[in-house]
């Protein structure tokens, strides 16, 4: 099963999420000591930056996937 | 001893002890990765662990210390064995999965092992050790009693304390700040909400005294 934490796992060393959390202002820190208290693993409760860090690192990672079979 | 590096050194000064050993960190590894290890050896966190028989563990256990297991699975063709034998007694490799910072994942067991090696096991542990790439690994050790882990609550105050420092020391993930700090470890929760399995990321590898037994855990079904 495939969980929030597997997610984050996957996208924390994104460039791509390290933007999206510097542009709103949060450091890496804060999000690694929250992420799980705010949303109990639920990822639709977690704050809109978040959700849209962890979603741009996805879109990141499945860019570079693409890239790498052609 | 650890020392807190982000108050005996000047930022400066700091960035270039760590920019150093990064230098001559050949391994694969992303930057973070490779800034935790070189904390890890400032502090002398990456030294070797003290290994036990499973009686000495189970006598550590009665008396008061906290049991924790640490689950490995293969990956990219190398085997857990492989990955549990360099966590026990050689070069510290750090994570790449650090949703809660650099540093060792372990977990407090929950449900019963039936096995004088394994009298418990921990449900998280055995999760990540189950893998269908092939058999995982889960280890078992004991935290020293004279160990004390903070919360996540409080290594946070301690980073908008002096979040300026770190930034300059070029530190931003939440393992490698405590451990810069002096920090052995910290406890999370909410990796598993159905379990009440406690998870601590552990920084400095002598905190632990790990059993000489290991359990295997078969490989699961694609």
């Amino acid at each position: 099963m495939d969980t929030l934490h597997d997610r984050i796992n996957r996208v924390i060393h994104t460039s791509a999420f390290e933007h999206v959390l510097e542009q709103r202002g949060i450091d890496l820190i804060e999000f690694q000591c929250t992420w799980d208290k705010i949303s109990g693993g639920d990822f639709d409760k977690l704050p809109q930056s978040y959700r849209e860090a962890i979603l741009v690192g996805e879109e990141d990672l499945h860019g570079c996937k693409e890239i790498a079979l052609a | 001893m650890a020392v807190n590096l982000i108050q005996d050194r000047s930022p400066a000064e700091l960035k270039k002890e760590i920019t150093g050993i990064v230098e001559k960190d050949l391994r694969a590894l992303p930057g973070t990765a490779k800034i935790f290890a070189a904390v890890a050896r400032l502090q002398e966190f990456d030294r070797l662990p003290e290994m036990a028989d499973p009686e000495r563990i189970n006598q550590f256990i009665m008396e008061g210390c906290k049991e924790l297991q640490r689950g490995i699975s293969p990956s990219d063709g190398v085997p857990a064995e492989l990955y549990a034998r360099e966590l026990i007694g050689g070069t510290l490799h750090p994570g790449t999965k650090i949703a809660y910072g650099q540093g060792i994942y372990l977990s407090t067991p929950s449900i019963d092992g039936n096995l004088p090696e394994f009298p418990k096991i921990s449900e998280v542990a055995r999760h990540y050790a189950c893998s269908p790439d092939g058999a995982g690994i889960v280890l078992r050790c004991i935290l020293k009693r004279e160990v004390q882990l903070l919360e996540r609550e409080d290594i946070l105050e301690h980073f908008r304390e002096e979040r300026n420092r770190a930034r300059q020391a070029g530190i931003s993930d939440l393992g490698t700040f405590a451990a810069a700090c002096g920090f052995q470890g910290y406890s999370c929760d909410g990796i598993a909400p159905k379990h009440e399995e406690e998870v601590v990321v552990v920084l400095d590898r002598t905190a632990l005294v790990f059993q000489r037994v290991a359990l295997q855990i078969p490989q699961k079904a694609r």
